[in-house]
Order: structure tokens, then C-alpha cells, then sequence
């Protein structure tokens, strides 16, 4: 909008100099020159007019490249209406190309340019033949040698212009899909935390609350199992909102990351689950990593049987790469959708976000194995390898019960953790 | 009346055969904790009754029912959907899979049993 008043500001004195000069000059007297000085004021005024008033609504290229032309015309014709033209009259075309590239693209610009050159020789020739004080070579030379850099200049304020614009449109979709990701993000942890209160704490008080109904119907063995319940209901809870903490804590450490999201997975669901971090990695800060595998764990930990699973992270050239795998063959999740409750979506998009991929595939032996490669950030360095090589086996006695003969399984759950 | 109970959590599904196993009325034949599991028992055992919840690994509860209700194997099975989400949204949805009946989790087990029997009544025999 400002660069739009300043171009008419910028157009309005280029005429009155124009003006100025014709009046100062000699020639300006004969009936033809005065009509033509009116028609050429009025054409500013007009368009001008015109230019402000479009200013409030969508400006077109169209009437700017017209507008252009149109200079260019009326420049022309108040040279050669002149009888005694300054030399220097000329040298005003080339403020037109100048004037018009914030606004035209640069084919139109250089079209502009070639009209007011041929303009001038025209100009050049007509006088040579019947006017009585001809534009000189040397004008003309002068001329057409401004016109030419205006010209070049022009094209390339406009090449730049348009290079410009066209990042801001693409930043402006990427921070669109930025904002979609964060959106995203933002829905997929709301039911990730819902399912992780139902999933432990929820389900915990609900068996619970059953005992305490069964003992106060007379059942006297409910209540040590009500009272056992709740104890666990609170470890649960406390576990939960420890884990939700440290892994902010843990952030900055991706082995420690792995390691508690890998544990916490362990308690829940009882399963084995194998972390093997590479040593340039331990110790390293990618959080989104970290949240790739807490996703895709729960992803897991929801939606298949597997007791084995294992999580892998190396580099690969300048890639960080994400592997987890389990041994649950009957797991039909890895077509991707569009849901935004589909957390594997939401992995799909996030990796795709930051430059990097999401596969899912079935591995050789019949289990499922989810890739995440994203790249390394080169400005965050990972410290020197540490000694221990961050593997970790993290095992639980229970395994489910499939008959109904089976003794009912513990409430208690151990975890061993060993280094390899 | 024989019983096969599925839920993904040990806990409920534990308390829910033990309690089941204290009444001479229940018989449960086995336990499962996902939907397919429960598919393969409930064919293999075909109870009189399959208590299911609606959110399982595998298969939910939901795609089980449809899965029971529309195999040859399984006519006579009534399928009782459990949810601890007990609002009209879910309750119609189990219906709409061809649930016989739908409870509520919270309530205590020996209601739950009661439901269970009130529903078997309430099935015509195949």
C-alpha cells in the first residue's frame, strides 16, 4: 500500500518536472503544444486518480502494465509536440521502466523498456525529417543508453521481487503446516494422556471400586485386594505424572529418554523391550525423537499383542534414524490415514515436517518394524561417545493369559534393567 | 451359563473371572485380552454368553461383535459390550453392532452378572 502512494507521489513529480522543463524551453507556445500539454496533465491527473482510488481494492497488472504504456505514449507525444525539445526531455523515459518495476513483472518491464526506446528513435527519426530543432545523435545515444541500464535495473528489482514474494508464499504454507502439525500435536498428546489415565489410573480404581462393593456385599476377601488397589492405583499415578516430567527432564539425553519411555512402556503393558541407543547418540538432545518413540510405542502398546520389542537409534549420513520393531504378526495398522487420531498419521507428518520419513513395513519373520528418519541438526553437536554403549534390556515376569486355567495374574510387576 | 471374558486389562479381567467363578450360575471357559484372541475362543469354546469391552487391541470390541454376530460358528453366542464410557453415543453404537446388550463398567460385578443373565432371557434361542 505504501509503495503504491509513494510510486504515484513518484510518477505525479516525474510529470511536473517534465512540465517544468517544457515550460522553460521555447517551443511551448503553438496552439497543437498547449492542447497536448493539457491532454498529457490531464492523463496524470486521471490516472493517478484512478491509481488511489483502486488502491482499496485488488490493484491488476493489467492497468499497471496499461498505465506503463501509456507514460510512455504521452512522454512521446509531448516531445514531439514541443517545437525546441531539451535534450534532456528524452532522458525522462527512463523513468517509466524505473517508476513500474515494484509493480510489473519483468517481461512486461523489458516490453515497457523497448517501447520507450523505440519511442525515442522514433522521436529521433521524425525530428531529423520535419521538425525544425531535431533531436541530436548525442540526446539519443545518451538516451538509449540510460533506457537500456533503467531497463536492466528494472528487470532485475522485479526478477528479485518476484524471487521474494514467492519465499514469503512458500514460508507462509510451511508455517501453515507448521501451525497444522502443532494443532496435530496437540490433539494427538490430549488423547495419548486420556488413554494413559484409563489405561492405569482409571481402570485401577474401577477394578477397585468393585472390591470395595464386593466386601461391603460380605465378601472379606475383597478388602485387602480394595486396599492393595489403591496403593497400586497411587503408584500408578505418581509414575504417571513422574514420567510426564521426566521425560521433559530427560530431553536432552535421548538414551535416558529412550530408556524411561521404554520402562514406562515395560510397566504398563508388560512386555520386553530392547533399547539400543548409538554411542554418538546417547547423549544427545532430540526431543522429537523422543516423541516419535513414545508415539509409536503406544502405537504398540494399544494396538497389538507383541511381548518382544526393539528400539533402535543411529546415524545414518546426516540422519538420525528411529527404529522400533515387534513381533506381533497379525498387526494390520501400517496403511497410514488421514485421521488425526491415527498416531501413526501424525508420525507421518511430523517426520515429513522436519525434512524427514516415516515407513512402516513388515519385517522378514513376520513381526512389524516402524523407521523414522529425520535429519541431524547440525547446529546442536553431540558430545564425545560415553563408555557404556546404552543398551537395555528391560523385562517383566507377566505374560498373558490365554486359558482360563491359569491362576490370576499379580498386581505387582518387577522390571530388570541390565546394561549390556 | 458358560462365559468368555475379554478385556485388554489383566486387573478388571481377572477380577471380573473371579467374580464370575464365585457364582454357580457362571462358568467361565476362558479369558482373552484382544479382540482377536477372543474371536478364535468364543469359536473354538462357543459360550453361552461373550462379555467384551469396547476398547481392545487388536480388535475393539465393536469389530468383535460384528465379527461374532455375522459368523456361522458363533449363532447363539450373546454378546454383552462393556464400556466404561457409558453414555447413549456408545451404548447405540454397540447396538448398532449387533450387541444384545450393553453395560455399564462401573457398575459392581454382581450387577454385571445379573445384566448378563437378564440378557441370555432375553434371546431367543437360535
Amino acid at each position: 500500500m505504501i509503495s503504491d502512494r509513494l510510486r504515484s507521489v513518484f510518477r505525479g513529480a516525474v510529470a511536473l518536472a517534465v512540465i517544468v522543463l517544457v515550460l522553460r524551453g521555447e517551443g511551448w507556445t503553438s496552439p497543437l503544444t498547449i492542447v497536448v500539454l493539457a491532454v498529457a496533465v490531464g492523463y496524470v491527473i486521471a490516472s493517478t486518480i484512478v491509481e488511489q482510488r483502486a488502491l482499496s481494492g485488488a490493484t491488476s497488472g493489467t492497468t499497471d502494465a496499461a498505465r506503463a504504456f501509456g507514460d510512455v505514449l504521452v512522454l512521446c507525444a509531448v516531445i514531439v509536440a514541443v517545437d525546441h525539445p531539451p535534450g534532456g526531455l528524452l532522458l525522462f523515459l527512463c523513468a517509466i521502466p524505473l517508476g513500474h518495476s515494484l509493480a510489473l513483472p519483468a517481461p512486461v518491464i523489458a516490453a515497457v523498456t523497448a517501447t520507450a526506446l523505440l519511442g525515442a528513435l522514433t522521436i529521433w527519426a521524425f525530428g531529423t525529417t520535419v521538425h525544425p530543432d531535431p533531436v541530436t545523435n548525442g540526446d539519443l545515444l545518451i538516451t538509449s543508453f540510460g533506457l537500456v541500464w533503467a531497463g536492466l535495473a528494472s528487470c532485475l528489482i522485479a526478477v528479485e521481487r518476484d524471487r521474494r514474494s514467492t519465499r514469503i508464499g512458500e514460508l507462509s504454507g510451511t508455517l501453515q503446516d507448521l501451525i497444522t502439525q502443532v494443532i496435530t500435536a496437540e490433539e494427538t498428546e490430549r488423547r495419548r494422556m486420556a488413554d494413559l489415565l484409563h489405561d492405569d489410573v482409571f481402570q485401577l480404581l474401577l477394578v477397585t471400586r468393585h472390591d470395595v462393593t464386593d466386601a461391603l456385599e460380605g465378601d472379606s476377601d475383597a478388602l485387602p485386594r480394595a486396599a492393595d488397589g489403591i496403593d497400586l492405583a497411587t503408584r500408578h499415578l505418581r509414575r504417571t505424572i513422574g514420567g510426564l516430567r521426566s521425560e521433559g527432564v530427560a530431553a536432552r539425553q535421548l538414551g535416558d529418554g529412550l530408556g524411561q519411555i521404554a520402562a514406562q512402556t515395560t510397566e504398563r503393558r508388560g512386555c520386553t523391550i530392547t533399547v539400543d541407543v548409538a554411542p554418538e547418540l546417547e547423549h544427545g538432545d532430540h526431543p522429537m525423537l523422543l516423541t516419535f518413540a513414545r508415539d509409536l510405542l503406544r502405537e504398540v502398546e494399544r494396538r497389538t499383542t507383541a511381548m518382544t520389542i526393539g528400539v533402535r537409534a543411529f546415524t545414518r549420513n546426516r540422519d538420525v534414524v528411529l527404529s522400533i520393531r515387534h513381533d506381533d504378526p497379525r498387526y494390520m495398522g501400517v496403511r497410514l490415514s488421514d485421521a488425526p487420531s491415527d498416531l501413526l498419521a501424525a508420525v507421518d507428518q511430523r517426520a515429513r515436517a522436519v525434512g524427514g520419513s516415516f515407513v512402516a513395513h513388515r519385517a522378514p519373520d513376520g513381526g512389524r518394524t516402524f523407521t523414522v528418519v529425520v535429519p541431524l541438526r547440525p547446529s546442536l553437536p553431540f558430545p564425545p561417545p560415553a563408555r557404556a554403549t546404552g543398551l537395555r534390556a528391560l523385562t517383566s515376569p507377566y505374560r498373558p493369559r490365554r486359558r482360563a486355567a491359569d491362576p490370576p495374574p499379580t498386581l505387582e510387576t518387577r522390571h530388570d534393567v541390565q546394561s549390556r | 451359563m458358560t462365559v468368555v471374558v475379554a478385556d485388554d486389562n489383566h486387573h478388571f479381567r481377572s477380577g471380573m473371572v473371579r467374580a464370575l467363578g464365585n457364582r454357580e450360575d457362571f462358568t467361565v471357559l476362558a479369558q482373552a485380552e484382544d479382540g482377536a484372541s477372543a474371536f478364535e475362543a468364543i469359536r473354538r469354546l462357543r459360550p453361552d454368553v461373550a462379555l467384551v469391552d469396547a476398547r481392545m487391541p487388536v480388535l475393539d470390541g465393536f469389530a468383535l461383535t460384528r465379527l461374532i454376530r455375522s459368523d456361522a460358528a458363533c449363532v447363539g453366542v450373546t454378546v454383552v459390550l462393556l464400556s466404561a464410557r457409558a453414555d447413549d453415543e456408545v451404548a447405540g453404537a454397540a447396538l448398532a453392532a449387533g450387541a444384545h446388550a450393553f453395560i455399564d463398567k462401573t457398575q459392581p460385578r454382581r450387577l454385571i452378572g445379573d445384566a448378563m443373565l437378564a440378557a441370555l432371557e432375553q434371546v431367543p434361542a437360535p
